[in-house]
């Protein structure tokens, strides 16, 4: 082929790429965390200052991720959702391309073949790619997020690669906020890029290139980690999950078992890539066999260099030892690091032309499955999640929408599921805060109780006595809290004045009591009220939920804690010297919230979270 | 070369022709959770295992019997058309 046929088959086959990613932007469904961006815009104009203070509630009581700030901007206008998003998401190419060899991509068909190979690799290392591409909230949070921490090593790279690096003091201020940027991106991949920056500037300190947007860039890293590590949202997230352990007691918890099984479940996940990658090893090696060439090792560079990114990858998983929370997702990062791994090493074994041609073939191959995959599950996945969208638009407020079930309800390699289904109380909280519907069903699948807070009031004289759900109730970590007793005081003053006798909060849905006792949280008379306070409590023993003495019920029959969706009878330990009762919990198996239930002969009353 | 030919084939295996023993940690769902972890995500999920797509495995893996055993059998093709045409007399 021409230079000139190279050229314009590396154009096209850029156009291509971005084409099946507008695409899928396009048919982008409304799915679980979108719903909440929207309801967030439902109320608020799109703007810098609705972002900004967006990102302030963010950073201070939920999630501080950068990527859940991207995730507001790409739901709160489509326009700028069809185009940034392809571009990000084609953009993670060339950054790959940058840090495995250390040059940008030429428009020629070399190239091209290593950019169709990285991102073949790509999709078949990461878990879950239709997921992890097109479900905004991931994409935001995880592929947006990495790329712009792998943006911030591209000049690094290309300067230490390079013979001389210019000063280009403009680079200072962007580096900064690039650094920083990176930084509150993603908890799991921060001490990985932190060590690898000290890497990066001592290398280039070496070399007599040290610059001061290095530097810049160094700094704004180091500062964007810590404010994301110890945001105070993190106390509040997966229910406090994060700051609840201390990484050394996590690692404790996991022993050698646990964590190894980390490094198994992702041997496991990016085994599809691992085994294209052997065959090409493999076809290179026979090639040699049947050539009868002598093997010719790879340059100390190359293999360097592939050694540094598979340890980077690694280093992310070995982070994941000290996470809460391990899930598949988690694995991006480490999984396209060890594509950069594999495609540092490609390039030497693309050298034996027959190797190149076969491997590039099975890529065209793969590559094809999967945009095939991509486009037709998300064309159907686009027209049920609009359809459902419809109705609920027409929809007569007050009233009950049916809507029709997502197929499949569960999640694939390629698709979300069914986020009404899979999550029962998401369906509700949408009718109720976005169309203003009573309630929303599924047809298809039978629905779960979704867990509610009720109220029961009584009066005296009596008179109408009703169970009615107020979305203000206070739940019950608010009741802990000064400002969560008001709120209830506020609801309970309107009423006294009116003959209130009696005002009982129960939950409804959240545990199934035995003997269908009812479930209290808190139960107010003129003389009072009954509150059981359980809160989290870590000691060398382990984990529990500490219950105040003086609150414990007077007839405690029974002690049980849900968590991971099991609920297990458990026994109060109780000290000899009088202190508060503890509720044991077991994170053996699960981590996430757990909330204690103690009971009497005739009911049974919230006792604390963990 | 038999040892290596045997390693890959393992590795296939490994990839997508069973190993359904090995079992996943558990995922957590996108959502966080509310004030009191009341119905979440987080614990909903919990024991989802990561999916697996059947039709995908067979794909990668033919995909890499062809890489692996492609350019050998091309080669030897080409060496055995090459030595025919040494082989036979010239004008025949």
């Amino acid at each position: 082929m021409t230079l000139r046929g190279e050229h314009r088959a590396f154009v096209a086959a850029a156009i291509a790429l971005w084409l099946l990613f507008l695409v899928q932007a396009v048919n982008t469904p409304v799915v679980l965390d979108d719903w909440f961006q929207l309801r967030y815009w439902r109320d608020h104009d799109f703007g810098p200052g609705s972002l900004w203070a967006y990102a302030r509630h963010n950073y201070f009581n939920y999630n501080p991720r950068l990527g859940e700030v991207l995730l507001a901007v790409v739901d709160g206008s489509r326009a700028v959702h069809l185009i940034l998003t392809p571009l990000v998401q084609l953009a993670v190419l060339p950054i790959v391309f940058v840090i495995a060899l250390g040059r940008w991509p030429r428009p020629n068909l070399r190239d091209l073949q290593l950019l169709l190979f990285i991102q073949t690799m790509i999709w078949l290392v990461i878990p879950v790619p239709g997921i992890m591409y097109f479900y905004r909230p991931f994409a935001t949070n995880y592929l947006w997020a990495f790329a712009i921490t792998l943006a911030l090593f591209v000049p690094y790279r290309l300067a230490i690669a390079a013979s001389s690096t210019k000063p280009r003091r403009w680079l200072v201020p962007i580096m900064f906020v690039l650094g920083w940027a990176a930084g509150m991106c993603n908890e799991h991949t921060g001490p990985t890029a932190m060590v690898a920056m000290a890497g990066f500037v001592y290398a280039a300190w070496r070399l007599h290139r040290i610059r001061a947007w290095m530097v810049a860039g160094m700094v704004g890293l180091y500062v964007g980690y810590p404010m994301l590590f110890f945001a105070p949202g993190q106390a509040v997230r997966y229910g406090g999950v994060a700051t609840r352990d201390t990484p050394t007691k996590l690692l404790a918890d996991r022993g050698l078992s646990g964590c190894l099984g980390i490094l198994r479940d992702f041997t496991f996940e990016a085994r599809l890539a691992i085994v294209l990658f052997v065959a090409a090893v493999v076809s290179y090696l026979v090639t040699l066999y049947v050539r009868r060439h002598r093997f010719v090792p790879p340059p100390r560079r190359i293999v360097f260099e592939a050694g540094l990114l598979a340890a980077a990858s690694g280093a992310i998983v070995v982070t994941l030892f000290m996470s809460p929370t391990v899930s598949d997702r988690v694995f991006y990062a480490s999984g396209v690091l060890l594509v950069a791994a594999f495609a540092c090493l490609a390039q030497y074994l693309f050298g034996a032309r027959i190797v190149r041609r076969s491997v590039v073939g099975a890529c065209i191959f793969v590559c094809g499955f999967h945009a095939l995959r991509f486009v037709e599950t998300y064309a159907q996945f686009k027209t049920e999640n609009d359809e459902r969208l419809a109705i609920l638009e027409n929809a007569r407020p007050g009233t009950v929408a049916v809507v029709p079930s997502h197929e499949p309800a569960r999640r694939s390699r390629w698709h979300f599921g069914d986020d009404f289904t899979q999550h029962p109380w998401l369906g509700d909280y949408v009718g109720g805060e976005l169309f203003d519907l009573v309630r929303v069903d599924v047809d298809q699948h039978q629905r779960w109780p979704a867990p509610r807070l009720a109220s029961v009031r009584l009066y005296d004289p009596p008179r109408d006595t009703t169970t009615r759900s107020i979305a203000r109730l206070p739940t019950y970590r608010q009741l802990q809290t000064p400002t969560g007793r008001f709120m209830l005081a506020a609801e309970i003053g309107r009423e006294t004045s009116d003959g209130l006798a009696r005002f009982m909060v129960r939950s409804i849905g959240l545990f199934d009591a035995p003997r269908h006792r009812p479930v209290i949280v808190i139960d107010w008379t003129p003389h009072g009220y009954k509150f059981v306070d359980g809160r989290p409590h870590d000691e060398a023993r382990g984990h529990f939920i500490r219950v105040q003495a003086a609150s414990m019920p007077k007839r405690l029959e029974s002690t049980y804690v849900l968590g991971c969706g099991i609920i297990n009878e458990v026994k109060l330990v109780i000290d000899s010297d009088g202190a508060d009762p503890l509720v044991p919990v077991d994170e053996r198996y699960c981590r996430g919230p757990f909330t204690a239930f103690m009971c009497e002969p005739d009911r049974c009353w919230v006792a604390g979270w963990y | 070369m038999r040892v290596t030919l045997l390693a890959f084939l393992l590795l296939l295996f490994f990839a997508g022709c069973g190993l359904d023993t090995i079992e996943h940690s558990g995922t957590d769902a996108a959502v966080d959770a509310p004030i009191d972890g009341m119905g979440s995500g987080s614990n909903m999920a919990a024991y989802e295992p990561s999916p697996r797509d059947g039709n995908l495995e067979l794909v990668v893996i033919a995909a890499s019997v062809v890489v692996v055993l492609g350019p050998a059998s091309a080669m030897r093709r080409r060496r055995r058309a090459k030595d025919e045409i040494t082989d036979s007399p010239p004008f025949s």
